[in-house]
């Protein structure tokens, strides 16, 4: 199952809501596929998944199988002129053995070197010991290769590092990779990067160390096999998507609070005012809006009235004065008039008549003789109908001279002013309008008084309006600049109020990414960590730690490895009580799983030293182990001392030695030494028959040679005697430390009583006259040197050993 | 015949291919003993005849007692017994490094040029 399918069967199944499904789907396809589905541009793939249960997640074994054929080395580190080491392909357990400084770690560093282009001995060093890899005797033509067998390909494949004699560090190198008979290509274009850092084939003692020190690294050595990058993208992405948009939302308060406040509040027009009223606690985005895009009444209303005051225009009064004047000559002109003289008359008759209807009849008040009567009243009634359509001119011409002293009063009263002044100065259009509400009652007099003073106002009003829009220009131009800037802090905000709901989704998102990548790492750790802990039982053998759970825990800089151990019995104790070799055991135990997953394509794993600060009884687990995973890989071991091939011989578990050694000057050499027996008395057949010797040294050399191998034999039957026993391995070592001579040594071989000695020369003639010579020439030769045959010294030697051994 | 066995022990050190493969560690440490054990020979054939044919470990005792210098006593049965060890199989043990074997060569070169009958 992909990590996808497996992601969504997991969300689907505890009920996560589907927007958050889709954007933990989204992100494990990338940061673009989030954003577009958070933009509700696309929704990810989804696929009918029903949730089911125990079925373990099925990962793809490797198509390739990679076996290491051989490494060949000159002027690095330890070795100088070319050596090389060679391995059969194909599974089986090889032991390099050779002394520290022999050169056996040069081959180990030369493959990580040649495959990884670094060394994990030089990682995190000062620069000091980078410089070392350089040989020291043959410091020019530094090179390192390895060749691999790749299945279902023809002849070896292999991968070059080397470097120029001026390169001054290890990384400063030049690679090529090529399969036999294809063309020359680079290490990258075989496709083994990604499986040298999940599987990686190559541990070393210092790599085993890091368990105890370093928790983190550990984890993600071990996580990294697991194939759940992605998964930590897809969290990673969802983070970093929340955080984009909390930045948003963080942005728009900093530049708020720093830049849009302080200018509003610099700002004594209104609108600025209800701005900072409407961006409080909580934003009222729609207002602030309203205010800056001017859908609001702009600056102050008192000016716009100052700005809107106006007067009838001044041909307006020229024609009341006009008519004032007309009206005047008109009325002037009736004077003397017969009209005028009618009005008069009829003006008095009434008034008569009036006093008539009061008083009654009675002398005229006039004349003080006529008598005012009805005959009268009669009579004058009728002369007033006739005066009156005498007097209707004069009439008509008073009518005119009234309208236009009505008009000429209305015109002095043309404007009236707001209260506030808006800081305008109005005291000069307030005296011009009193000046000329002073309007004479007389039409003459009204008309020049009009003339006069009308155009004063006009220019006192024009003052007015004029400076009223200048104040309001200059309060719209400090306004313009202000309102744009709360206008562009506006979209910043939108944007960030928009996405205030997606920042809680992608929070939920996240969440739920992680608890799916801790889920999917624990059930693919599952079979590993089950690995660890049985390959744990083998290896401890006395050890009183038992290993319960290896857990993948925490995230981030938390993240680390939980080794729940108990020792007796006791559960909870901690990593610090267990030994140093215990802890080794323990890296093993974790990384054997990790280098042999079936989808790693390499069938090769190279150890170095992992003997060191272990027990002999730990070594026969360690050995068993080795055997059994070699069984169906290639296992080369590399250790500094006989232990490892002394267990794997005593066990009878099937090995291949190769011993390396070096001479002075860097040259190092290797040769097969499976059975150390067996090796001394064919390096002393070969000195016997050497014929490019100086005289006298084989004589002198062989019946040591010889010993050599009796006493390897002895000590081989000893341990294998008392082991088998049941006695410990203590034990059998100082019983073997305390048989320090030939015939001691014999004697606890053949009697187990190493004070038996004077059975063993009787013995030995018993078993053939000629094994007890041989018995008695190799231990004298071995100080004096060998008088007689060399070569038949060491066949018979060899024959004794044989016996001695029961092979 | 003391500086014939040195000399050859340091030829099969110094010289890739002077001998089989492998051998030479063990071949240089038994050549290296036996210039010790046969300068220590020499000496008893002037000087005490017949204690040559005694236990090198007896020879060793007496030489804490007759030699001029005590110190040279100590020096050489110091490296006797190093050489001893690489002489015999021990558990676990492998042959010598080179570096060993020329330091130990050393020192013999020294003891048997201080145990020489001529230069007391």
């Amino acid at each position: 199952m992909s990590v996808r399918d497996e992601v969504l069967g997991f969300l689907v199944e505890r009920g996560t809501p589907t927007e958050v499904v889709d954007l933990v789907l989204a992100a494990l396809s990338g940061k673009e596929s989030l954003e577009e589905t958070l933009a509700g541009e696309s929704t990810p793939r989804r696929l009918e998944v029903v949730p089911d249960e125990g079925e373990e997640p099925s990962e793809e074994p490797s198509e390739q199988s990679v076996y290491l054929t051989g490494i060949e080395v000159s002027g690095f580190r330890g070795i100088g002129p070319p050596a090389k080491i060679e391995f059969a392909p194909g599974p089986g357990l090889t032991v390099v053995v050779g002394r520290n400084g022999s050169g056996k770690s040069s081959f180990s560093d030369g493959l990580e070197t040649a495959l990884t282009g670094d060394s994990y001995r030089w990682i995190g060093k000062a620069a000091e010991w980078k410089n070392g890899w350089r040989n020291l005797h043959q410091p020019q033509n530094a090179r390192v290769a390895a060749t691999f067998a790749v299945g279902g390909l023809k002849g070896p494949t292999t991968v070059e590092r080397t470097w120029s004699d001026d390169a001054k560090t290890v990384n400063d190198s030049t690679e090529w990779a090529q399969h036999h008979g294809q063309k020359r290509t680079t290490l990258a274009d075989l496709g083994w990067a990604a499986a040298l850092t999940a599987h990686r084939p190559l541990l070393s003692y210092a790599e085993l160390g890091i368990i105890a020190s370093n928790p983190s690294s550990l984890f993600d050595a071990l996580a990294g096999v697991l194939g759940l990058e992605e998964m930590n993208a897809a969290a990673e992405a969802l983070r970093q998507a929340r955080l984009d948009r909390e930045a948003l939302d963080k942005e728009a308060e900093k530049r708020l609070k720093d830049v849009i406040l302080p200018q509003l509040k610099g700002s004594d027009d209104p609108r600025a005012i209800a701005c900072v009223a409407a961006l409080g606690r909580v934003w009222n985005l729609a207002q602030v809006e309203r205010i800056v895009s001017a859908e609001v009444a702009p600056a102050s209303p008192g000016l716009r009235t100052l700005i809107g005051l106006a007067i009838p225009p001044f041909t307006e009064v020229a024609d009341t004065v006009a008519a004032l004047r007309g009206s005047s000559e008109l009325v002037r002109g009736m004077a003397g008039s017969d009209s005028s003289r009618a009005r008069r008359l009829a003006d008095l008759l009434e008034k008569a008549v009036a006093h008539h209807q009061h008083e009654g009849d009675g002398r005229c008040p006039v004349c003080g003789t006529g008598t005012l009567d009805a005959a009268w009243r009669e009579q004058a009634m009728e002369q007033l109908n006739g005066l009156k359509d005498d007097a209707k001119t004069f009439d008509e011409v008073s009518a005119l001279q009234s309208a236009a002293l009505k008009a000429a009063r209305s015109l002095s009263t043309p404007l009236s002013l707001p209260t506030e002044d808006e800081g305008i100065g109005l005291e000069a259009l307030r005296e011009a309008m009193a000046a000329l509400r002073a309007l004479p009652e007389e039409a003459d007099e009204a008309a020049t008084h009009l003339e006069a003073t009308y155009p004063l106002l006009e220019q006192a009003l024009g003052a007015v309006v004029s400076a009223a829009q200048e104040r309001f220009s200059a309060l719209e131009d400090a306004w313009r600049p202000l309102a744009l800037s709360v206008a562009s802090w506006l979209e910043v905000a939108r944007k960030a109020q928009l996405a205030n709901p997606t920042v809680i989704q992608l929070k939920a998102a996240e969440a739920q990414a992680k608890e799916a990548g801790a889920e999917l790492r624990s059930r693919r750790f599952a079979p590993i960590s089950q690995q660890a802990i049985e390959l744990w039982k083998l290896l401890r053998l006395q050890s009183n730690v038992d290993l319960r759970s290896v857990e993948l825990t925490g995230a981030g800089a938390r993240r680390r490895v939980d080794l729940e151990v108990s020792v007796d019995g006791t559960d909870g104790a901690a990593l610090g009580i267990v030994s140093q070799g215990e802890v080794n055991c323990l890296a093993l135990s974790l990384f054997f799983p990790r280098a042999t997953l079936p989808q790693s394509p390499f069938r090769f794993l190279l150890i170095d030293d992992p003997v060191q600060a272990m027990d002999p009884a730990r070594v026969d687990g360690l050995a068993r182990v080795f055997s059994k995973m070699a069984a169906d890989r290639q296992l080369i071991v590399m250790t500094h001392d006989d232990r490892l091939p002394e267990s794997l011989r005593r066990l009878g578990l099937p090995h291949i030695v190769k011993e390396v050694t070096r001479q002075p000057g860097s040259v190092v050499a290797v040769r097969e030494t499976t059975d150390p027996v067996m090796q001394y008395f064919r390096d002393a057949w070969a000195v016997a028959k050497d014929e490019n010797l100086m005289d006298g040294v084989a004589s002198r050399v062989v019946p040591g040679l010889c010993r050599l191998g009796l006493e390897a034999a002895c000590t081989e039957r000893v341990r294998r005697d008392q082991i088998s026993d049941g006695k410990s391995h203590a034990e059998v070592e100082s019983s073997l430390d305390a048989a320090s001579k030939l015939t001691e040594l014999t004697a606890l071989a053949l009697f187990g009583d190493a004070s038996a000695g004077g059975k063993v020369l009787p013995t030995l003639n018993g078993w053939g006259r000629s094994l007890g010579d041989a018995f008695r020439d190799v231990n004298e030769g071995a100080h004096k040197g060998f008088g007689g045959s060399l070569t038949g010294l060491v066949n018979e030697a060899q024959s004794l050993a044989e016996r001695i051994r029961l092979r | 015949m003391i500086s014939v066995l040195l000399g050859q022990a340091e030829e099969l050190m110094s010289r890739p291919g002077s001998g089989p493969d492998g051998v030479w560690p063990r071949a240089a440490a038994f050549l290296a003993r036996q210039a010790l054990e046969d300068a220590l020979d020499l000496l008893w054939q002037q000087d005490l005849p017949g204690l040559e044919f005694a236990s090198t470990r007896t020879q060793l005792l007496c030489l804490s007692f007759l030699a001029p210098d005590p110190s040279i006593a100590d020096d050489v049965r110091s490296a006797w017994t190093t050489l001893s060890r690489a002489c015999h199989h021990h558990q676990y043990e492998l042959a010598p490094t080179a570096a060993e074997l020329a330091t130990w060569i050393d020192q013999v070169n020294h003891l048997v040029s201080e145990l020489r009958p001529s230069s007391r």
